[in-house]
């Protein structure tokens, strides 16, 4: 048998009938004949309005939040920005405490002290919880405060050596010793003093022994215009301002 | 035939009556349906009306349809309705005979009757078109190339597979 034979044989299985062939052709006429309908575009309406609603909800989106994230960013930012003026002002008051500023809204601000290290040089620091008072609000002329902490420095000895604490005065020139009550200036050579906008004379420095044998170093200042007399004890962790008047009182021991 | 003119009834109803049923048995023989060899046919040769095309010679006027009709079959083949009504007839199969959803009902008919079909029918869809145009459709490699747009060298590989998978189905026909 031929393959090509009996393929073509088959034909009457795979060829369309008169009949069908009949209504192709007149399907196919009549679709010719008939005129095309014009087909709304309801694809294109439907592109272009998503598109548009598309954008108005974008619009309407931009519009309703970027306000709101605008402020709120604003908002954080000036948090931020008062949060970085307190911390700035934070870092001000602790870098013023590297010196002989003491800021009485700081407790633990510093102390002015003259201590004598183990080499036996007097050096000025300032240490932690220093209480700047006057004798005034204290109502003694010699108040110590019993709450001070511990100090890890040192009181100084009374073997302390006058020149060497000159020095150590010197390199704290320009600092000041500051209290909500009083501010200290000391003049390069330690010669003046300035309290209250008021220039002291520095007379004496030096230690004396308390009643409880505890070394207290100090200051003795005059007033230039009027004379007045102030003691000002450095303990170990505060300062204490005591007006003298005119009297001179006090142990103290100039450190030779 | 000569180059007719086109828009004019009779030399389309012409073109129709001459070509009509090559394009259906191509359509049938891809998509192994009635029905859709039918809609597939109108299809074509509305295409062709709506072409209104200038051919050099009746070669080029066959082969513009035999590749309008292949183009179609393809598109209806792949497309997501077509795809979708088979599954569907699958499974009305299914439930209907119990069987396992294959070859269209056509189909089966037609295998039933005749072992050439039933093999042929067996081919994969690219190894029939081949197959139909170079033995029922008397075209040569070149035509078939030429109208499917496939190289002769793959035409000529296509009906040697196509041989060889008859071979074993229908070992008392000569090829």
């Amino acid at each position: 048998m031929n393959f090509r034979e009996e393929y073509k044989k088959s034909a009457d299985y795979i060829n369309p009938s008169a009949e069908a062939l009949q209504r192709m052709k007149s399907n196919v006429l009549e679709k010719i004949k008939t005129p095309a309908k014009k087909v709304f575009p309801w694809k294109n309406i439907s592109v272009i309005g998503g598109s548009v609603a598309a954008c108005a909800v974008l619009c309407v989106a931009a519009v309703r939040f970027i306000p709101q994230s605008m402020k709120s960013t604003d908002m954080t930012a000036n948090s931020m920005s008062s949060v970085a003026m307190n911390e700035s002002a934070a870092a001000d008051c602790v870098q013023n405490t590297d010196g002989y500023d003491i800021s009485a809204g700081f407790g633990d601000a510093g102390s002015f002290t003259d201590n004598v290290k183990e080499n036996g040089n007097i050096n000025t620091d300032i240490s932690d919880s220093t209480n700047v008072k006057t004798a005034d609000e204290d109502h003694s002329e010699y108040s110590i405060s019993e709450s001070a902490p511990e100090a890890a420095v040192p009181p100084s000895s009374p073997n302390a050596d006058i020149s060497t604490e000159s020095e150590t005065a010197c390199e704290a020139a320009g600092d000041a010793v500051q209290s909500t009550y009083i501010k200290i200036d000391f003049s390069e050579d330690m010669s003046l003093c300035t309290f209250e906008n008021t220039t002291y004379k520095l007379l004496e420095k030096g230690e004396y022994y308390d009643n409880q044998n505890t070394t207290i170093e100090g200051i003795i200042c005059e007033g230039v215009s009027d004379g007045t007399l102030y003691l000002v004890e450095f303990t170990e962790n505060n300062l204490y301002i005591s007006e003298l008047g005119n009297d001179f009182i006090g142990i103290y021991i100039k450190a030779e | 035939m000569d180059t007719m003119s086109l828009r004019t009834g009779e030399s389309f109803e012409q073109v129709m009556e001459f070509y009509m049923p090559m394009v259906y048995r191509i359509a049938f023989s891809r998509l192994g349906n009635v029905h859709d060899a039918e809609d597939i046919t109108q299809d074509v040769f509305l295409k062709y009306y709506k072409a209104d095309l200038d051919y050099n010679d009746e070669e080029h006027r066959k082969a513009w349809l035999i590749r309008c009709t292949i183009n179609a079959t393809k598109s209806l083949v792949t497309s997501a309705w077509f795809r979708h009504r088979a599954s569907d007839e699958g499974l009305e199969n299914m439930e209907e005979n119990g069987d396992i959803p294959g070859s269209d009902g056509d189909i089966e008919k037609i295998e039933q009757k005749n072992a050439v079909m039933s093999a042929i029918m067996q081919l994969p869809e690219k190894y029939r078109t081949v197959i139909h145009l170079f033995y029922f459709e008397d075209m040569s490699v070149a035509q078939i190339s030429k109208a499917t747009g496939i190289r002769e060298t793959t035409v000529k590989s296509q009906l040697s597979r196509a041989r060889d998978m008859l071979k074993p189905m229908l070992k008392e026909v000569d090829f």
